[in-house]
């Protein structure tokens, strides 16, 4: 090396570990055990659904004894952002929360040790099937259903209706059990889930003074009346270019797209779970349908590249004023753009249902996120008891319902009740889900994400003419059958 | 070794001819022992996955014999479409690399240390970016409406030309695979770039000046001269160009994930996608044999074409 | 015989106004081509430039369309996200650790082999290259559960060992050095052996200071190689002082909501510079013709 460039070396060097001990002399230490210092204060507004008054046995330990230590391993997939969402502006990262509630269960317990580690959900499934594979995954993992079923089919995950106590099963709502429930065994705990429906942009309509088109008293209305409101909206130049938003680039956030199928009447995936299920008139209807909105320029023209940040953002902008959302959507992420400035067309987001073909709305897709356990070569019984008792302590009704609070999802065991009961979308949500049910999107069905990723490219095909609605369709059908290995 | 050259002139048996290059052997023992134990094995072991149903659970896995080799072929569409896409890839990025990065070692050797040492590092940069920012800023370049091509397209009167609306590079299935080659030829020149200038550097001046006093003209002694003793250089780049664009997939999960329509499906990342998101490491690992054979026998005739002078 | 005289005279001087010309013309189409090989530099200098201007960025205008050419509203609260509370500089140093590790090591087992390669001959020559050759064929999710699980009976995860050996052959970084090898004239290495030279000495004496540019290069890539290698990474680091660099920033960079894209150039941005450092040390390795011609005669 010529000495002409040796002296940047030092240099560098001197001027990282400066900077580094600058960091570190400013910086506060991240402290080992984050004392809760005060209280969260969870709204306590009058409760308009039942509360199910229920004796949950406290698991007993007997006390004064010297535990054997447990060391727990837990992978997370962050719902929120705790400096965004609401509840809890004194911590700073995801990893922050996830130790609060780690260390709400250590006080009581000494002998537990829990080493959690954060992950996004594009990283998870590249770590977690490796360890798995590699005879080293977490002890509990929590993650989408999705994901969660695919562990379940490999049979990898812990049936947890043998370990769970039945008291505390029967606090969770019943239906979830279920959707859970593979190959006859509950494979995971079910915690939250998130509903999606539609958010309509209500401002434009009324600058336009059609806001009467929106059917927003009773969330009722059909893809013709959708196709009309639409099309007055575009008409009457107050901004709006293309007014549904969404993309089929990727399999993310599908269900906005299949929302349409399922508001024709047809499922998506067939009941027995073995496949798709979209060869039926109604779901060639609900097809023809999109299809002709992209023709006519009523959805935005970069459906088969947009990502779901340019989604948000044409909705944003004002340029679309139907996209596919929830509850969350309404109350964290677009007062949360508002705050950052990134919204600049006047904004009323409302939250309301899918058009239909049929007499009624469709049922509304659910998401939800759950524990599970991975059995682990060479774990003691006892150690499995602790592992399930943490676990509990995850799932426990104070956990979830700050969850809840905090990511504008919806409890999965009774004794929650309703977090954001006094939120108006929030008890809107619940009375669809009474009224409407629940679609399937086969989350917990064998090969979902399979199925699931080979859809895209179709929808793509049709939107760039490539293909007709039913050569779409018969190419869905194919892909499915290809993949079950009919 | 004087005692051997006393013996006269006769076959040697194989075990001759190994103890006569025992030092060779000893130089590529530092490479070969790490490369047995943490390249090779792994990649056996994970190829025989390939007869396997293999997923998660490694106590479910399964000999299935040819079963994961005939779905590719008969039940996979989507696998087809992609190989066909790797090679139009292929054909189009790596005669474009080659021939590029050649012209600009040429062009740039001459010039002062400091103008090389800019070229060099600015074609590289690409590379050195990551394939996040390079994502990033080529997804606005194809942008439609504001993209830079666009922009310089619509300025220069190309579309009023051929009177076509403008051009969604990466949303029309027709175009998405070209752009994606673009992006793949702006980062892969940067490479071969350093090597031609290193091999460039390795030419004795002399030659050069004895061919100019021998009356040559620059192009004579571009191709006379300096091409031929490029040789080795060219077959490593055309080697390793080849090798890297069959492995491209960080692009396509960045920019197009795979699509529109299947547009820009490749093998590796069909691999990735069976690997990492639907957990069939058997069926990722038959697309893999696919793949080294494939590319095996590409690399072969290359260095049937290039490789003649070279000895092995 | 005058006008014979004459009319030579004037056809070589039209010669040579041809040759002038063209020469000319040939001058022109250089310059251009230099000016066309600038653009390109700065073009491809305009990720570069993306990077830096965003992690100055607020999210608002990092994401603007159409984007901004410089920060509107230049902001520090990415680089303060990036580096304070999260150990960031130790994850720099870990990328560094094991970048420079594998560096190392390569250049070391290539020179070796990629000499032996190039210019001995032995048995089972032939096999053995294409068995290196080949293995750079496949993409590494194929190996990479094995590995994985060697790294588990090894004990290496969250160690440096996990991140440096097993790259410590450089199949590319061989294949390299053997091509570069057959330009170097065998004169030289025989007149050492006759002059009583070991084996190891000539190695050592007169053909590594020869493939200087090899070396410079491959330095380059095989650092560039062991910092990218993000997915190895990602999955035999578990602890958060172990994790390097780029594993480190996409936890901060993706969460449920937004992508901070801020904080993930930022990341970008620090992670450019060792790697700038690494290039600029090794620049001078790229000498113009070395001592090849200085040994003639």
């Amino acid at each position: 090396m010529r000495g002409k460039w040796l002296w940047i070396i030092p240099v560098v060097g001197v001027a990282l570990l400066a900077l580094s001990l600058f960091i570190a002399a400013c910086a506060p230490a991240t402290p080992q055990i984050v004392e809760v210092t005060k209280e969260v204060v969870v709204e306590k507004e009058v409760v308009k659904t039942v509360v199910v008054e229920k004796e949950v046995p406290v698991l007993v330990t007997p006390t004064p004894e010297v535990k054997k230590p447990v060391k727990i391993e837990l992978w997370v997939d962050p719902r929120f952002d705790p400096q965004t969402a609401k509840g809890h502006p004194e911590l700073k990262t995801a990893l922050d929360y996830e130790k609060m509630v780690a260390n709400d269960y250590i006080k009581n317990n000494p002998h537990v040790s829990v080493e959690i580690q954060v992950l996004d959900w594009a990283d998870l499934p590249k770590k977690v099937p490796v360890a798995i594979a590699g005879g080293v995954p977490p002890d509990i993992l929590r993650d989408y259903l999705g994901r969660t079923s695919a562990y379940a089919y490999e049979g990898v995950t812990v049936n947890l209706e043998e370990v769970v106590p039945k008291e505390e099963l029967a606090d969770f709502l019943p239906g979830l059990l279920e959707l859970y429930t593979i190959n006859g065994h509950l494979h995971g705990l079910p915690i939250f889930y998130w509903v999606q429906n539609m958010v309509v942009n209500a401002a434009p309509f009324e600058k336009a003074g059609l806001l009467d088109m929106l059917s927003l008293d009773d969330h009722d209305w059909t893809f013709d009346e959708f196709y009309a409101a639409a099309k007055a909206i575009k008409e009457a130049n107050v901004g709006v270019e293309y007014p549904l938003v969404m993309q089929v680039a990727s399999e993310q956030g599908d269900y906005a797209v299949h929302a349409f199928i399922w508001g024709a009447g047809s499922n998506t995936w067939r009941d027995d779970c073995q496949g798709l299920d979209l060869d039926n008139p109604q779901a060639l209807a609900a097809m023809e349908f999109l299809n002709k909105l992209y023709k006519e320029g009523l959805i935005n023209p970069d459906v088969t590249t947009a990502g779901w940040q340019d989604v948000n953002n044409l909705f944003y902008a004002g340029k679309g004023v139907f996209m596919g959302g929830g509850i969350s959507t309404v109350n964290v992420s677009i007062p949360q753009a508002q705050k950052e400035g990134k919204v600049t067309a006047p904004m009323d987001a409302r939250l309301t249902l899918y058009p239909h073909l049929g007499d009624k709305p469709s049922g509304l897709p659910v998401g939800p996120t759950g524990l599970v356990m991975f059995q682990k070569q060479g774990r003691s019984d006892y150690e499995l008891q602790e592992i399930t008792k943490f676990l509990i302590h995850l799932s426990s009704e104070k956990w979830q319902r700050d969850y809840c609070i905090s990511s504008g999802q919806f409890p999965t065991r009774y004794s929650v009740g309703a977090p954001l009961a006094g939120d108006p979308n929030y008890e809107l949500t619940l009375e669809w889900i009474k009224k409407y049910g629940v679609v399937s999107m086969g989350l917990n069905c064998p090969h979902y994400y399979e199925v699931r990723t080979a859809m895209p490219a179709f929808f793509q095909a049709m939107f760039l003419g490539k293909m007709t609605p039913q050569e779409a369709i018969n190419g869905m059908m194919k892909a499915s059958k290809d993949i079950f290995g009919k | 070794m004087t005692v051997l050259a006393a013996y006269p002139e006769r076959r040697r048996t194989w075990w001759q001819k190994i103890w006569d290059a025992r030092a060779a052997y000893l130089f590529i023992l530092p490479a070969y022992i790490p490369f047995i134990v943490f390249v090779l094995y792994p990649l056996i072991d994970g190829l025989r996955l390939s007869f396997y149903e293999a997923g998660v659970n490694k106590a479910k896995w399964r000999f299935i014999g040819f079963d994961n080799f005939v779905r590719l072929f008969t039940r996979d569409d989507v696998f087809i479409i992609a190989l066909k896409n790797t090679f139009l890839f292929v054909l189009i990025v790596v005669p474009v690399v080659v021939v590029i990065s050649i012209f600009l070692a040429v062009i740039v050797f001459p010039l002062p240390r400091a103008a090389q040492s800019f070229v060099r590092m600015s074609f590289y940069m690409p590379v050195v970016s990551g394939g996040v920012v390079l994502a990033m800023v080529w997804i606005w370049i194809f942008n439609r409406d504001f993209g830079l091509l666009n922009y310089l397209l619509e300025i220069a009167g190309f579309y009023k030309l051929l009177g076509i609306p403008k051009i969604g590079w990466l949303a029309q299935t027709e175009t998405a695979l070209l752009s994606l080659a673009m992006v793949v030829i702006s980062w892969s020149i940067g490479q071969p770039l350093i090597l031609f200038l290193a091999a460039l550097g390795n030419i004795s001046e002399e030659l050069y000046d004895a061919a100019k006093i021998d009356g040559a003209s620059g192009w004579q002694i571009f191709w006379k001269i300096t091409l031929p003793l490029l040789r080795p250089t060219t077959l490593f780049v055309l080697v390793t160009t080849t090798i890297n664009v069959f492995q491209v997939f960080v692009v396509v999960l960045l920019m197009t994930l795979g699509g529109p329509a299947n547009a820009t499906q490749t093998i590796v990342y069909r691999i990735y996608e069976n690997a990492f998101v639907f957990y069939k490491y058997g069926y990722g690992a038959a697309m893999g044999v696919v793949l080294l054979l494939i590319v095996g026998s590409i690399a072969y005739f290359q260095f049937k074409l290039l490789g003649q002078e070279v000895e092995y | 015989m005058a006008d014979f005289t004459v009319s030579q005279a004037e056809a070589e001087r039209l010669q040579l106004q041809k040759a002038i010309w063209s020469a000319r013309l040939t001058r022109l189409l250089w310059w251009l081509a230099v000016l066309a090989v600038f653009v390109g530099s700065l073009l491809s200098l305009m990720p570069i430039y993306w990077m830096i201007t965003g992690s100055f960025k607020i999210q608002h205008d990092a994401i603007a369309y159409p984007p901004e050419l410089f920060p509107t509203h230049p902001t520090l609260q990415n680089w303060e996200k990036l580096l304070v509370g999260m150990p960031t500089l130790r994850w720099l140093l870990n990328s560094f650790i094991a970048a420079s590790g594998v560096a190392l090591l390569g250049v070391i087992t290539s020179t070796l082999a990629g000499y032996a390669f190039g210019k001995k001959r032995f048995p089972g020559q032939n096999l053995l290259f294409w068995l290196l050759l080949l293995t750079m064929m496949l993409p590494k999710q194929i190996s990479l559960i094995p590995l994985f699980i060697m790294m588990r009976d090894l004990k290496w995860f969250d160690t440096y060992f996990a991140l440096i050996i097993p790259y410590a052959a450089y199949p590319f970084g061989i294949f390299l050095v053997k091509q570069f090898m057959q330009g170097i004239p065998n004169d030289l290495l025989d007149a050492a052996k006759i002059d009583g030279a070991s084996e190891f000495g000539v190695f050592w004496h007169v053909v590594l200071p020869l493939t200087k540019p090899a070396v410079g290069a491959l330095a380059i890539f095989a650092f560039m190689f062991g910092w990218n290698d993000y997915i190895w990474q990602l999955v035999v680091t578990n602890k958060q002082t172990m994790l390097t660099l780029p594993v480190g920033v996409s936890k901060l960079v993706a969460g449920w909501a937004t992508i901070d894209i801020g904080v993930g150039m930022a990341g970008a941005t620090l992670a450019f510079i060792p790697m700038l450092v690494i290039f600029l040390l090794f620049q001078d390795y790229f000498v113009k013709g070395i001592t090849v011609g200085a040994v003639k005669g």
